[in-house]
C-alpha cells in the first residue's frame, strides 16, 4: 500500500527499544532492516495545543518534516490535534481493512482474533470500503 | 491536583472489601472512561495508574475489552468514511 514508513525516533525506543512484545520487536525490526519502514530524527519542535505524549509529538513533528501523505495515529487525542493541523489521520483499524480489501491479510476478523488473544483489542467492526 | 470527595451509596461499599479498593476501582474505572473520551493519552493514562504503556494497553485497557484507538462509535465510523475517501483518492485498487 505504502512505498515508505516514516517513523521517529521516539516511536522506535517506545515499540522496538522498550518493547516487551516480542512478535512487534522482531517484526519491527525486520521492517526496518529492510528499509521499509525509516527511523528518522524530527527537526520540527511544533507548540502543539493539546499536551500529547512524546511518541504522538514526534509523528506529528515528523510529518511537517516530511510533508507526510498520511499519518498514522490512533491515539484519538493526538488524531484530533493533527487533523486540525491539517493532516490526513489514518487508524491501525482502517489500515487492516484496506490490507483485507487487497488481500494482502486473510482477513480482518482473523486479525482481530488474533491480537485479542494477547488482549489488545480493536474496534470490532468496521464496514468495509463501499 | 484538585481533591474531589463523593458520596458512595452503601449498597455499592457493600461490594468491596476495603476503602481502598473501592477507591482503586473507582480510580481505574475513571481512567478508562477518560482514555475512551480522549480527555488523556495511553501514557498519561498509564502515568495516573502508574503503569508502564504497554501494561496500560494490553492488561489494563485490553482486560476491560477496550480498544486502544479511542473515541465512539459513531466518531469512529465517521473517521473511517473519511479515511477510506482519503485512501481511495491516493492509492485507488494499487496495491
Amino acid at each position: 500500500m505504502f512505498q515508505k514508513v516514516y517513523i521517529p525516533e521516539s516511536v522506535f525506543q517506545e515499540s522496538v527499544l522498550q518493547s516487551n512484545v516480542a512478535i512487534q520487536k522482531e517484526n519491527l525490526s525486520k521492517a526496518i532492516a529492510e528499509e521499509f519502514i525509516i527511523v528518522a530524527k524530527s527537526q520540527t519542535v511544533y507548540a502543539f495545543k493539546r499536551k500529547l505524549d512524546f511518541g504522538e509529538r514526534g509523528v506529528i513533528n515528523l510529518a511537517f518534516d516530511k510533508q507526510a501523505d498520511f499519518l498514522i495515529i490512533d491515539d484519538k487525542k493526538a488524531r484530533n490535534e493533527a487533523k486540525e493541523l491539517g493532516f490526513k489521520v489514518l487508524n491501525t483499524s482502517t489500515l487492516i481493512k484496506r490490507a483485507e480489501m487487497f488481500n494482502l491479510i486473510s482477513s480482518y476478523s482473523d486479525i482481530i482474533d488474533e491480537l485479542e488473544k494477547i488482549t489488545i483489542y480493536l474496534p470490532k467492526n468496521p464496514k468495509a470500503n463501499s | 491536583m484538585p481533591v474531589l470527595n463523593i458520596e458512595v451509596p452503601e449498597e455499592i461499599c457493600h461490594c468491596y472489601q476495603t476503602i481502598d479498593i473501592l477507591k482503586q476501582t473507582i480510580c481505574e474505572d475513571f481512567v478508562a472512561s477518560e482514555y475512551q473520551k480522549a480527555n488523556i493519552s495511553i501514557r498519561q493514562g498509564a502515568k495516573m495508574l502508574g503503569l508502564t504503556y504497554e501494561e496500560f494497553m494490553v492488561d489494563f485497557l485490553g482486560n476491560r475489552q477496550i480498544s486502544f484507538i479511542n473515541g465512539t462509535p459513531q466518531e469512529l465510523e465517521m473517521e473511517l468514511q473519511q479515511e477510506n475517501a482519503w485512501l481511495d483518492k491516493a492509492l485507488g485498487n494499487r496495491i
